[in-house]
């Protein structure tokens, strides 16, 4: 028994110093110094004065992280302050998303934020503690993304029109690239909503298992990442027939619209810097210009045409809130057609 | 085969950077995958930024390289300490901690360095001589199929339980009941999330196996008698020694290498599931099956073989048709397209040099695998006759840092102490916990391919039956659940005679 409890003591004694150290991780991001703060009290704002933290709500690797760490060395040169990026994944984008609505508002923390995900986070989950509306956008740098629909190189549909239209006598597998409420599912969601036509919906937990399950005829066609999608048809594997882009896409200007082949399906994905909630606007201004000098650089043009991402033209500070807003206005009357075409 | 193509990869390679950077790459793999809760896709993709400077060939070797050796270090915290580095290694605790605490420790690491040798070396050459012809098979699995080799899957839970089949039964369903927490992919529905926003993308497979494993473990130090992890306190046998016997049961080593390389090749299933199909296998057709959960030697190569081998199948969908095998083949997959290297068949063709450089770069990454084993292993093995008061600590440092690096979360912890108590009180009761784990396992896979087979024929139950390939799994099934009746009524009668 003696020697239960000096294990146990020293297990005991691990356990505390782990914990406190996990706990100081936690606040990192929220501390501060006094000092600092006061200094934007009075005149032009000393901002930054330390290192900015971007918070990406999701694992590494994804689009979002890969997206941000391809702007941080930009942003840093332009900032000439050290720029941090941290993964804090969970619950869809709902823990970094909190984390950062609790976060100190100096303009110190920030998240990298996809949208709509963002705005249908907002729209369906509970116990959130901000608005979407309560955020400060900031700028976005990936503006250039959407949804693609995607068939096999040797399917016999050549166009959104003959796959439509064959659609409408027999019943097409559609593969998606997520679950519910993802926005694979809107795209869906929008497409029957416009065409009439019901798919047999086969959900996939990513684009990789989508196009395989393509690839071995198991599905007529699937929405996957554009990236996915381009990769394979710059491969002969597969045919890009439509994307989901008001415009023709800047990085594949040959590849046609649904829009302007008749249909009304218009969802495009935009990655921008949100700041959390009531950090002052001062700040967030140079955040912007910032944000938009580094993304219009020469050396970030060549750096995303090098890796193949959607990045397209920054948007300022003005541009991207008026989007964000009407975005959340757009979705807001929207969201329900999720209910009216559930996936199973 | 064009040899030129091969000296002028070789020729890339034996650059004194390339050759650091291999080094260097080995060396963080090691770590990485020694340390549970890192695994090797956390780390390349940690890494790729820094491979933006550098030379494509030399990020390809960067990554394939820390791929192959995080799966092998994953075996060492495995086999020393009863937790998992990778999700891969899972398995190797079976028999490798088992022949740890008989005092074999250094034979154990020596199989698992011969084993993952094999794995990774044969899984590279197979990759490069024209297993191509793999490719259209595999993508002609679907759902369906998918559903029915997770049944499969699930059936290993019966030659697992030696202490009863309903106790491994009730391990599998406690397992299944926690792959269910969280939101459901077709509805969005939330289970058993209770208004927590931790628990919507539900539970970590890490936490799950740290718990289960390691803490369960750790709890068993402290309130045993044991003075060390090794029973006898003393280490027999050696590295070398070890790293034969896979050679000696050649046909157990081919077996799992086989299983491993197929599984690989599916998208959406890795090396967590590769393991165990491939220790079932062995164990099933093993002259000794008595032995396995004891210290068996097959034990140890069946899964360390299979989940080398996987890496490597996983590799060939990502490099030929930009279909990931896998979730760490996913970012090597990004890491490539950040590199202007596209994946799909023109791609040997096009970029050949490169793609050579790789496959050399892989091939000596399998002989890292040995230079590794030899330098470190001797010396790691000393860990099983150190006092438990000294290691237990060790151990939960281990565990709660790779809780706390999935998500740098404190959620996390807490799941590892939970079901570590849960783990402890069930090893007391002898439940086999490893159902546990293979239930959470293969739960999600078996679910999410059942309701996508069922969607695609417009949600009608007909969806499991209708393709005529995956019957060829329903009648494996039967005949692995038909086996396993028959063993328990045999050993019955045995019994019964006995008395």
């Amino acid at each position: 028994m003696k020697g239960f409890f000096k294990k146990g003591l020293l297990l005991i004694l691990v356990g505390l110093l782990i914990f406190s150290l996990s706990g100081c991780g936690q606040n990192s991001g929220a501390t501060n110094d006094k000092k600092e703060e006061n200094q934007s009290s009075e005149g032009a704002v000393n901002y930054p004065t330390k290192p900015i933290t971007i918070v990406v709500p999701y694992n590494p690797g994804g689009g979002v992280d890969t997206s941000t760490r391809t702007i941080q060395p930009f942003l840093q040169d332009a900032l000439g302050q050290p720029v941090v990026v941290e993964n804090r994944p969970g619950g869809g984008m709902s823990v970094g998303y909190n984390y950062v609505a609790g976060a100190k508002p100096d303009g110190y923390t920030f998240m990298a934020a996809p949208i709509p995900t963002m705005i249908f986070t907002d729209l369906t989950l509970p116990n959130l503690k901000a608005k979407f509306n309560e955020f400060k956008p900031v700028a976005s740098w990936v503006n250039d993304d959407c949804s693609p629909l995607v068939v096999r190189a040797d399917s016999p549909y050549k166009t959104l029109k003959d796959f439509v239209e064959a659609a409408k006598s027999k019943t097409m597998k559609l593969g998606l690239s997520g679950g519910a409420y993802s926005t694979d599912h809107m795209t869906y969601a929008m497409l029957s909503e416009v065409t009439g036509v019901k798919f047999n919906l086969v959900p996939y937990g990513s684009s990789g298992e989508a196009l395989a399950a393509l690839e071995g005829g198991h599905v007529d066609a699937i929405l996957a990442s554009l990236v996915t999608a381009i990769t394979a048809q710059d491969a002969g594997q597969a045919k890009i027939l439509a994307v989901s882009k008001n415009e023709r896409l800047s990085i594949a200007p040959d590849i046609p619209t649904f829009k302007e082949q008749g249909y009304d399906v218009v969802i495009e994905f935009h990655i921008g810097l949100f700041a959390p909630p009531n950090t002052p606007d001062d700040i967030v201004k140079i955040m912007a210009d910032k944000l938009v000098q580094a993304a219009s650089s020469e050396e970030f043009r060549n750096r995303v045409k090098e890796v193949k991402s959607p990045a397209g033209e920054p948007m300022t500070q003005e541009e991207w809130s008026k989007y964000c807003q009407d975005e959340y206005n757009r979705w807001k009357e929207m969201v329900n057609i999720l209910e009216k075409h559930p996936l199973g | 085969m064009d040899f030129s193509l091969w000296i002028r990869g070789l020729t890339a390679l034996i650059q004194p950077s390339t050759i650091g950077w291999l080094i260097l790459s080995s060396v963080i793999g090691y770590i990485t995958g020694a340390l549970p809760g890192m695994g090797a896709a956390l780390t390349i993709s940690l890494l790729i930024p820094i491979t933006y400077y550098l030379d494509p060939a030399v990020a390809l070797i960067i990554m394939g390289t820390i791929f192959t050796i995080c799966v092998y270090g994953g075996s060492l915290s495995a086999i020393l300490l009863n937790v998992p580095g990778t999700a891969g290694s899972a398995a190797t605790c079976m028999d490798g901690y088992m022949m740890a605490k008989n005092g074999q420790a250094k034979t154990a690491l020596g199989i698992s360095t011969g084993a993952s040798f094999i794995g990774s070396i044969g899984s590279t050459i197979l990759l490069v001589v024209g297993a191509q012809v793999l490719l259209k098979p595999m993508l002609a699995l679907g759902s369906s199929e998918y559903f029915w080799i997770t049944v499969l899957g699930l059936t290993i839970i019966a030659s697992l339980s030696d202490t009863g089949m309903v106790k491994g039964f009730i391990g599998g369903c406690i397992g299944l009941l926690l792959s269910f927490v969280g939101q459901e992919l077709v509805t969005g529905t939330y289970r058993y999330t209770f208004g927590s926003l931790y628990l919507i993308s539900g539970l970590e497979l890490v936490a799950i196996i740290i718990g289960f494993f390691g803490v369960s473990e750790v709890i068993g130090m402290m309130v045993g008698k044991e003075i060390s992890i090794s029973k006898v306190n003393k280490l027999s046998g050696s590295v070398w020694e070890g790293m034969i016997l896979p050679f000696k049961y050649l046909g157990a080593t081919i077996k799992s290498f086989i299983i491993g390389f197929l599984v690989g090749v599916m998208p959406g299933v890795g090396y967590s599931i590769s393991t165990w199909l491939a220790y079932n296998e062995v164990k099933r057709t093993s002259k000794h099956p008595e032995d396995f959960g004891k210290g068996s030697v097959e034990g140890v190569i069946a899964p360390e073989v299979s989940n080398n081998s996987t890496v490597g199948g996983s590799l060939l969908p990502t490099l030929l048709l930009g279909i990931p095998g896998s979730d760490t083949a996913a970012v090597i997959l990004a890491g490539m397209i950040a590199h202007g290297i596209m994946p799909g068949p023109q791609l040997l063709s096009q970029r050949a040099d490169l793609v050579y450089t790789f496959f050399i770069g892989l091939l000596v990454a399998g002989f890292f695998i040995i230079i590794m084993g030899l330098a470190v292993l001797p010396f790691a093995a000393k860990v099983t006759v150190m006092p438990l008061g000294i290691v237990a600590p060790i151990v939960t440092i281990l565990c709660f840092a790779g809780a706390l690096s999935i998500n740098v979360s404190v959620n996390d912890v807490v799941v590892v102490v939970l079901t570590g108590i849960l783990g402890y009180v069930m090893k007391k009761l002898d439940y086999p916990i490893v159902t546990v784990v293979l239930g959470f396992v293969l739960g999600p896979i078996m679910e999410e391919n059942m309701n996508r087979a069922m969607l695609a024929v417009g949600g009608s139950i007909k969806g499991l039956f209708v393709s005529p390939l995956s019957w060829i799994f329903i009648i494996l099934v039967i005949a692995s659940v038909g086996q396993s009746i028959y063993r328990q009524l045999k050993n019955k009668n045995k019994k019964e005679a006995l008395v």
